[in-house]
């Protein structure tokens, strides 16, 4: 068992190696979704409401990776190169602005954790994918506005 | 910040994705100047000035806020 999780460790680094990180954005993507998938079939989906806006949101945040990674892929194919200076910059300041709303998030967890009855690992998952969601919204946000404050 | 990127570029005959690929960089970043949503590093606007063949001072035009309290 432990040979062929070694041999597993040892395929997976050698992808990471020999990929460009582009691809490898898409091809985490398709992974996450393909567990998705199978974590949702193996839950028992019933189409409830709660149910729908769980995995709806977590869909959103899987597009999000596949679209940042079709649009590197789309320059790489224009001859432009995958980042610069702009989108690295984009990145930085997105990952700034959503850490900065999810401490407010995670004050909101501990609340509710010590106030309602909701289970605590279902009120960390939410907190784990409002910081996904935060942080989409956020370079959404300076998609939109630009950064021509700096 | 204002900048003359679209004004040079029409000058020269230059497409954003001919000015991007010359420039290093990617064509969104290009509007995102012409459109003055992005103040470029000191390097990026050396390069742009450098593919009009012009100094930077001809193509980024800084405006200084003045401070009413001085």
């Amino acid at each position: 068992m432990l040979e062929l999780s070694n041999f597993v460790l040892e395929i997976i680094h050698i992808i990471f190696l020999t990929m460009k990180k582009s691809h490898l954005i898409i091809l985490v993507s398709a992974m996450v979704l393909i567990s998705v998938i199978i974590w949702m079939f193996q839950s028992g989906f019933s189409g409830k409401i709660a149910e729908i806006i769980q995995f709806g949101v977590v869909f959103l945040v899987i597009s999000f990776g596949f679209y940042i990674g079709f649009v590197r892929v789309k320059s790489m194919k224009h001859g432009e190169p995958p980042e610069d200076e702009l989108s690295k910059r984009m990145l930085t300041r997105a990952s700034s602005l959503s850490y900065y709303i999810s401490l407010y998030i995670w004050l909101v967890v501990l609340y509710l954790i010590e106030e309602t009855s909701f289970a605590g690992h279902t009120l960390i998952a939410g907190g784990i994918l409002a910081m996904a969601v935060t942080f989409a919204a956020s370079w959404i946000f300076l998609k939109v506005r630009g950064l021509g404050d700096e | 910040m204002n900048n003359r990127i679209r004004e040079l570029r029409a000058k020269f005959g230059l497409t954003q994705d001919e000015l991007a690929r010359k420039a290093g960089v990617r064509r969104e970043t290009i509007v995102f100047l012409e459109k003055g949503k992005y103040n470029p590093s000191l390097k990026l606007a050396w390069d742009i000035a450098r593919v009009f063949g012009v100094s930077i001072e001809e193509v980024f035009i800084f405006e200084e806020i003045i401070n009413p309290s001085g």
